[in-house]
């Protein structure tokens, strides 16, 4: 009976697998079918464009001079060693072998070209994401920025933020400075960059800016100048000066007063120091904040001049005579002078820009927007009605304060 | 007892003819459409109805298969009915031999099983011979001993001391002698057998076709301790055992009231284990209580050893990574569910009682949350869900930033990276999934270890996994962290962890092929399947999904309690309304008039 019952169990199984197996063959067909649909829909994008991060050579700073051949360009790209740079101190001494950055130079016509050429002397891909900084040289500004700003804007993997500077000497030399604090020169210079703050002496400018004022037409877009100096055999980056441009091209320069003229016309500076001085002696002013406005107004006979209002707060920094500072007439002494300062340090700029025939502070533009039809007559020989045009300065001071001390330091005290 | 089977026999009888005519008219059937396929076929042209005739045979004989097949299954299913219909109808018999001998072959010589023969009565002559079954280790022995064996040798000799007295039947042996308060008259073998299973006692005698179920049960049990699963810090420190009886008690002594209904089934044809549905009478959806009941009643299963046997029978969607049951070990948590109008079910031999339905939001609540102060229990829980997040989308997020956009990555940071991938001989993904696989092996293997070997186990791991992988180059330091994270993470999500750890690999995958928009189309995949899902027909996302404004107060935010003014709206509970609204004592809102009335 057990045998019996053995059998027929087994048979209904097998039945029973039989029609079950029927039943869902259909259903375990469509998932089959649906699911290697999903599979191969994922095989068709097959990691595109996926990179490891080992196969990549990030790229932080780059340089642009001119070739040694004729229309050539010269590109250096820093490229950060990661291994170096993770452990350990930074490197001591001049030493190469302990760098944190290989600087990978090529030749070739254009920049793209450069940059594939470099594949063929380098197993990694160079990798612009991380970019932070784009120096061309005063040399090849001077002949022609417009290739290489072409490619830094188009290209989708180079940002827009990264610092334009210009270099006096060879540029590719300033990614070779000596640097003690950062590891790479790279992010040396664009910490230098962010830096500029505080003494508004520097134009910063990003490529994103720069690229604005070119595709302007009026204004001549300026960039911040970077130069190599010595000392103790050891070669440093700094900063020093503006260059002007003018269709494309690097026509002149400002120094660093000029630049400040230039950025309190922009409303760009916002904090520094200003010596100011006085029949005593100097007394340094701190600038705590500042805010400029320029508007363009139209004169009765129809012409059009320029109108800059400087609101400026200033507090004393430091006091080099032995007067209180802090006296009502030596207030109001101070804040005279420290007008004075500014309203000279605008109209050098003016007269440099003039000399230069460059609209660095954007008048055109400021024209355009509130006057566009008295502009479109402007327009056509805007270089002659800019070396004309009329700039009212009015600058407004305050000073809020002379620090945490009232009378100066000076031996047996102030009177 | 006894109109019942005759009953059951009725129905059968019924079915029997109900199925004679089903068999026949298919029978029937099946000779019409043959002779109709001919008669077709012969009409058509010589070739085709050739090729027609094929197939319709074929077709036929298929159906003729299944049809068959089919019978064969039914006459299987009556057989096996009508057998233990018979078995169990099988009444005793007044020869005591022969009930024994019955008793000990369906037990097969069980050595468990005690047969304790002996007699009692005035004299030799007019003495009852009797026995007592029951199972060695089921039962409470002093209590076989005192309070039958002994009243029944001793007690009836004084019961008989009166010359007028006799014992004549069962009944009488159960109303006058037996100082036991459960006991209960069977018929038959079925009933007398289930009566030994369940640890009572049954006592046949001689000459009575009756025997006494007595309630004798006492085996050994644990001891109500503290659930491991779930720590309580302020909250009450009782767990569930593994005996069905306790647990229904422990949860009584939370809720006094007779509105908690308790329903016994019997679920397991080979395993008869006891399964009962707990429900606040008055809250809960009495359509929930039926449905629960009815599912548990489909279930056709062998054996049901603990909840999770259950729980994948009656589950809405068993396909789902995520739970949609929710089960604790706490007495209190189980409670507070029922008094919500969910549906609790207890099963014999398991320390964890299930409450249906289970909504998302339950992943991230524990039973402390009500106890502790509300602000504590929000940031806990929005720390949880943040643990949630991290923990499902780390891994993937990682492969996704180091191999599709790096742009993102911080430049420093992107340095760190870069340093720690440099001689790393896979790629981001195979590294992450190599961590993860021993992840969780190192997880599945401390669980399943010894304490003692456990620990050697997590230091192991920790060793090979922190330090010596990352010294020897084999993965990267940030994978390494990456890890620890997600692991840390997803041990403070109280419930859906398993869930978790699955779709993180699904999620790992979609990122190794398409970065951040594989991530996005798997958080969407994820998304749409949850708010597809149902528990006993609540929808598993409310109250987000579909949008309740009255139950976000114990979603996210854990508002105070007397701010709880209605139940949940998904439960459906009869009752909506929880309390009213009162703000607690406030000298200027009269809530403390007793206080100032106090002299």
């Amino acid at each position: 009976m057990t045998k019996q019952a053995a059998k027929t169990g087994r048979k209904t199984f097998l039945s029973l697998s039989a029609s079950l197996f029927h039943k869902c063959r259909r259903r375990a067909r469509r998932a089959a079918a649906f699911l290697l649909c999903a599979l191969l829909v994922l095989c068709l994008c097959s990691c595109w464009s996926q990179r490891e991060l080992n196969s990549l050579a990030i790229v932080l700073g780059t340089a642009l001079d001119v070739g040694n051949q004729p229309d050539t360009l010269k590109l250096t790209a820093q490229v950060v060693k990661a291994a170096d740079i993770g452990s350990g101190p930074a490197p001591q001494g001049g030493g190469a072998e302990n760098k944190a950055y290989v600087n990978i130079s090529h030749t070739d016509k254009s920049v793209l070209s450069v940059v594939r050429g470099v594949t063929h002397m380098q197993n990694r891909r160079l990798y612009f994401s991380h970019n932070e900084v784009l120096i061309f040289s005063s040399d090849l500004a001077k002949l022609d920025m417009a290739e290489g700003l072409d490619a830094f804007t188009r290209d989708y993997e180079a940002r827009m933020n990264i610092y334009i500077l210009i270099s006096k000497g060879k540029a590719s030399e300033i990614l070779e400075e000596d640097v003690e604090l950062e590891k790479l020169p790279a992010l040396h210079i664009s910490g230098m960059m962010e830096n500029q703050k505080a003494n508004s002496e520097t134009a910063v400018v990003t490529l994103r800016d720069f690229t604005i004022a070119t595709l302007s037409g009026s204004t001549a877009p300026v960039a911040p100048m970077v130069e190599l100096y010595e000392s103790e055999r050891k070669k440093y980056a700094q900063l020093n000066g503006t260059a002007v441009f003018k269709q494309g091209k690097m026509i002149g320069e400002l120094d660093k007063t000029q630049t400040r003229g230039l950025l309190w016309v922009t409303n760009k500076a916002k904090s520094g120091v200003m010596t100011v001085d006085t029949q005593w002696g100097q007394v340094i002013l701190e600038i705590l904040h500042s805010n400029s406005s320029l508007k363009p107004v139209k004169t009765e006979d129809g012409t059009i001049r320029m109108e800059l209002t400087v609101n400026e707060d200033g507090a004393v920094e430091s006091n080099e005579t032995n007067e209180n500072m802090s006296s009502l007439e030596n207030v109001e002494m101070l804040k005279e002078r420290m007008k004075e300062t500014i309203r000279l340090e605008i109209e050098d700029t003016l007269e440099q820009a003039r000399t230069l025939s460059a609209d660095i502070f954007g008048f055109g533009e400021a024209i355009r927007r509130k006057y566009p039809k008295e502009w479109e007559k402007m327009k056509e020989n805007w270089d002659m009605i800019f070396s004309e045009i009329e700039l009212d300065i009015q600058v407004n001071v305050e000073l809020h304060s002379t620090g945490i001390l009232v009378k100066p330091v000076i031996p047996g005290g102030a009177k | 007892m006894a109109p019942v089977f005759a009953v059951q026999k009725g129905k059968n009888a019924e079915k029997a003819v109900l199925f004679q005519d089903a068999y026949s008219t298919a029978e029937h059937k099946i000779q019409l459409t043959y002779s109709q396929l001919i008669s077709v076929s012969q009409n058509r042209s010589h070739i085709q109805s050739r090729e027609n005739e094929r197939l319709a045979k074929m077709r036929f004989i298929l159906k003729l298969i299944r049809l068959l097949h089919k019978q064969h299954k039914q006459s299987r299913k009556t057989d096996e009915h009508s057998q233990s219909n018979e078995e169990s109808t099988q009444a005793l018999s007044q020869n005591l031999k022969k009930n024994l001998d019955t008793v000990k072959t369906r037990f097969g010589d069980s050595s468990d099983l005690i047969i304790r023969e002996f007699s009692f009565g005035r004299d030799k002559e007019r003495e009852i011979k009797a026995a007592l079954i029951f199972l060695d280790g089921m039962i409470n022995l002093s209590m076989i001993n005192d309070n039958i064996i002994k009243p029944l040798m001793h007690g009836s000799q004084l019961f008989l001391a009166e010359e007028t007295a006799d014992i004549s039947s069962m009944d009488e042996i159960r109303d006058t002698l037996l100082a036991v308060g459960e006991v209960k008259t069977v018929y038959t073998y079925n009933e007398m057998i289930e009566a030994c299973l369940s640890g009572n006692a049954v006592l046949i005698a001689e000459g009575f076709c009756k025997a006494l179920d007595i309630g004798a049960k006492g085996w050994e049990k644990r001891a109500v301790t503290e659930p491991t699963s779930e720590t309580a810090i302020r909250g009450p420190r009782e767990g569930f055992t593994e005996n069905l009886r306790t647990n229904t008690s422990l949860i009584r002594r939370k809720i006094k009231n007779p509105a908690l209904k308790i329903r016994a089934t019997v679920i397991g044809k080979r395993t008869h284990t006891q399964v009962n549905i707990l429900y606040m009478g008055g809250i809960a959806d009495p359509d929930l209580v039926s449905e629960v009941e009815r599912r548990l009643k489909k279930i056709d299963t062998d054996a049901v050893l603990a909840t999770g046997y259950l729980e994948e029978y009656i589950e809405d969607s068993p396909s789902t990574a995520f739970p949609t049951i929710w089960c604790s070990e706490k007495p209190d948590a189980i409670a507070g569910k029922l008094l919500e109008g969910r549906v609790a079910i207890v099963v014999d031999g398991s320390p964890f009682v299930m409450s249906v339905p289970m909504l998302f939001v339950e992943n991230f609540q524990t039973a402390e949350d009500y106890i502790t102060r509300s602000h504590y229990a929000t940031m806990v829980r929005i720390l949880r869900l943040i643990a949630f997040i991290i923990s499902l989308f780390t891994p993937a997020l990682y492969i996704a930033l180091t191999t599709y956009h790096q742009e993102l990555i911080p430049t420093t940071l992107l340095f760190t990276m870069a340093a720690s991938s440099e001689g790393v001989p896979f790629p981001a993904a195979v590294e992450m999934g190599i961590m993860m696989l021993v992840f969780e092996i190192l997880r599945e293997a401390g669980i399943r270890m010894p304490r003692a070997v456990g620990q050697t186990i997590s230091i192991v791991g920790a060793l090979v996994m922190g330090e010596a992988a990352v010294q020897a180059g084999i993965v990267g330091a940030p994978v390494v962290i990456i890890i620890a994270i997600t692991a840390v993470s997803s041990f403070a999500i109280p419930f859906a962890s398993d869930a978790i750890s699955l779709l993180r690999w699904f999620l790992l995958i979609m990122a190794t092929t398409m970065g951040s928009f594989g991530i996005t189309i798997g958080a969407f995949i994820i998304l749409v399947h949850l708010t597809s899902l149902r528990s006993f027909g609540a929808h598993y996302l409310a109250p987000l999904a579909p949008f309740q404004k009255a139950d976000l107060k114990d979603t996210v935010v854990r508002a105070p309690l007397w701010a709880m003014r209605t139940r949940p709206q998904e439960i459906s509970p009869q009752d909506l309304k929880r309390q009213n609204f009162k703000i607690p004592y406030h000298p200027s809102a009269g809530g403390g008039s007793n206080r100032s009335e106090e002299p």
